[in-house]
């Protein structure tokens, strides 16, 4: 039997569906959008339930990517059941929806939750004459504290036996479900249907509001004043206050700039923390892998390209790259079930939309200085895929991880490059990348969000977040970033780089640098950690020097985040940041040689 | 007068939304003509408006309160 779970955004859906069922797993993940139908199994009474849990909505009817995979997935499935879970506390805005679920014609059971919360707000709800208005069982239930728990599964498990549930008798006319897929067609189809301003039209509209929305609005007000009962004397609470400071425009803007602040100290710090243990434990497996394939193979090319790769693609991922993914997740998890992750945008919208972008770019891109790997997937909090790849491009070629800056600054003192122009060419090209790409893709201006109340976090939300956002690294990254290391691997084993050491002329002309300098800033731009090792042994000049390090500070990302661009934007858009890497690294060694100065 | 002219702790209702584009997504979130809104705060330099509806708190832009026609309650 299919049941499916439908609610606004924060009714409490992940917390509901974490205390029924054991584990949740993805069933479609919308490739672009955030956008995910997840899928559970429930044993009741000697049956296994599949309980799919979908995206937030506020209404079926709009053109949202939300609406439309929620209504499809609707009518697409063979759904037994519907629970429908409204929040006690917001109970006028949630039972629109309820009515637009009504008509759809399926058995519907009502989900009162956070009873507990609406409580300690001095809101009293009749359940029993909801149940008796909108014709369908209405359960108080929390999460938090179990309320309602046992009368929900009595009820599904009764539904079990009967090998159904019942369909609600209306006190409120149903269209037949033939109606309703008339409707959405027309609005699948687009906005034809529109008569201009306004005649209010009876069909459904994705910009408008019809007359039937309307309806429902009104039904839904007088519902929710009939069945709840607001008690006047109420004590503000603990988190009511923290909310306030938060939503004050400095004094919060201030807290949420602090807080990306910490959170990229605490990832840079357990970065460090980590690496020793695991590299420690890693280095003779590294070795043994190593002497193992020179020795199964022929000798020859292909056996130290393997050699080097297999090491090489296992030992980065699983020494930076996991234990930043895993505090990533564990942080990115936190900001967004206290509630705050929203906030950023409202707090930094000003200048985010200088740039083009909503103002919680801010989170993955401080936590890129940390590691750039699990920024990117950070990134999916952004509104537009427009803004990831923004964002995503940004973290590429100019931010740098803090590998990246130990690296660099060690061959920055080595050779007393001006750490000075590096900088501020790096914040130069931050500011024009982001103007730039701003300006051509296209721009989204509906600022309208809701703000979820600020909480404390729920421990088995934040362990189901991480585990979803971890998901697949094991299966999807690894083997690519195993390929791909091979693959750079070959490309450095093969020499191909070498023909550019005859250019010597070529390469003083346009960058000022030796050729031999040039095909090190190659070899480091595919493997970063390189540099060291190829740059250390050529003697540069300072101002050689300055230049080099500038083009390898601003270009292509390491390969595990080409891995993870791939998994998130495709390789179409891989292929652009990379084409773009190369053109700023390049056209930056040129500036830079016709303005310094000799 | 319009919601960007607000102050915070404000209360008013709305009358009229200019304009039909974002009509539909005001409705989700529950703005709609009749509704009763409570200003919390104004970021400065035209920034957004924090506000409440009902027990809901939703942040809006400047220039999407600039077509929401409000009166004091």
């Amino acid at each position: 039997m299919n049941i499916a779970v439908i609610g606004n955004p924060n009714v409490g859906k992940s917390l509901f569906l974490n205390t029924i069922t054991g584990s949740r797993l993805f069933v479609s993940n919308y490739s672009g959008t955030s956008v995910e139908i997840t899928q559970s199994k429930l044993k009741i009474g000697g049956q296994t339930l599949n309980i799919y849990d979908t995206p937030g909505i506020y209404s079926l009817n709009s053109n949202s990517e939300e609406s439309n995979i929620s209504r499809n997935f609707l009518f697409n499935n063979d759904i037994d059941l519907i629970i429908d879970i409204i929040d006690a506390v917001n109970l006028e805005r949630n039972l629109v929806l309820s009515y637009e679920l009504m008509e759809i014609g399926k058995p519907i059971l009502i989900l009162l939750n956070q009873i507990d919360r609406a409580r300690s707000m001095g809101i009293k709800i009749d359940c029993r004459l909801l149940s008796r208005k909108m014709g369908a069982p209405v359960i108080a239930f929390s999460a938090a504290t179990g309320e309602g728990f046992v009368e929900l599964m009595q009820l599904l498990e009764k539904g079990v036996n009967n090998k159904g549930y019942n369909t609600a008798q209306f006190d409120y006319h149903a269209e037949s479900t033939e109606n309703i897929q008339k409707n959405m067609q027309v609005m699948v189809l687009g906005q034809d249907g529109c008569l201009g301003d306004c005649g209010k039209c009876s069909l459904s509209n994705d910009k408008c509001v019809s007359q039937e929305d309307l309806e429902r609005a009104k039904r839904a007000r007088s519902l929710a004043g009939m069945v709840s009962n607001q008690m006047d004397v109420r004590q503000t609470m603990y988190l009511e206050k923290v909310q306030a400071v938060i939503d004050k425009p400095v004094l919060g803007t201030i807290i949420l700039l602090f807080l990306a602040y910490l959170s990229f100290i605490i990832l840079l710090n357990f970065i460090e923390i980590s690496e020793g243990p695991i590299n420690v434990f890693l280095a003779p497996v590294n070795k043994i892998i190593e002497d193992f394939i020179l020795t199964a193979l022929p000798q020859g090319l292909i056996s130290i390209v393997l050699a080097k790769a297999v090491p090489e693609g296992l030992i980065i991922p699983f020494t930076i790259i996991m234990p930043a993914m895993l505090m990533v997740s564990l942080l990115m998890a936190v900001l967004e079930d206290t509630g705050l992750l929203p906030r950023y945008s409202v707090a930094l919208e000003r200048i985010g939309s200088f740039f083009g972008v909503s103002g919680q770019a801010i989170i993955p891109l401080s936590l890129g200085f940390g590691c750039r790997t699990p920024a990117i997937v950070a990134t999916r909090v952004m509104p537009t895929e427009a803004q990831r790849f923004i964002i995503i491009t940004l973290l590429s070629i100019v931010i740098p991880c803090a590998a990246t800056l130990g690296i660099l600054a060690s061959v920055i003192s080595a050779f007393h490059a001006s750490l000075a122009v590096i900088v501020l060419t790096m914040l130069a090209i931050l500011l024009i990348l982001a103007s730039v790409l701003s300006r051509i893709m296209p721009a989204e201006n509906e600022f309208i969000y809701e703000l979820p109340p600020v909480r404390i976090p729920v421990g088995s939300n934040i362990w189901s977040k991480i585990r979803i956002r971890f998901s697949g690294f094991f299966t999807e990254v690894l083997p690519l970033l195993l390929i791909m290391s091979i693959g750079i691997r070959a490309l450095l084993e093969s020499g191909a780089l070498e023909i550019f050491r005859g250019m010597e002329q070529f390469t003083r002309f346009l960058f000022g640098i030796p050729a031999e300098a040039f095909v090190a800033v190659l070899i480091t731009i595919f493997q970063r950690y390189l540099a060291p090792i190829v740059l250390m042994s050529l003697p540069l000049t300072p101002r050689e020097a300055t230049i080099a390090i500038t083009m390898i500070a601003l270009s292509l990302p390491c390969l595990p985040m080409m891995v993870m661009t791939v998994r998130e934007l495709g390789s179409k858009s891989l292929g652009k940041i990379i084409v773009l890497g190369f053109a700023t690294s390049f056209t930056v060694g040129i500036v830079l040689n016709l303005i310094l100065p000799h | 007068m319009l919601m960007s002219n607000l102050k915070p702790g404000e209360k008013v209702r709305v009358i009229k939304i200019k304009g039909s584009q974002l009509e539909r997504r005001l409705y989700e979130l529950g703005i709609i003509h009749g509704s009763d809104i409570e200003l919390v705060s104004l970021h400065p330099f035209k920034g957004p408006l924090v506000l409440k509806v009902g027990n809901t708190t939703l942040a809006l832009g400047h220039d999407i309160a600039e077509l929401i026609e409000v009166e004091e309650m």
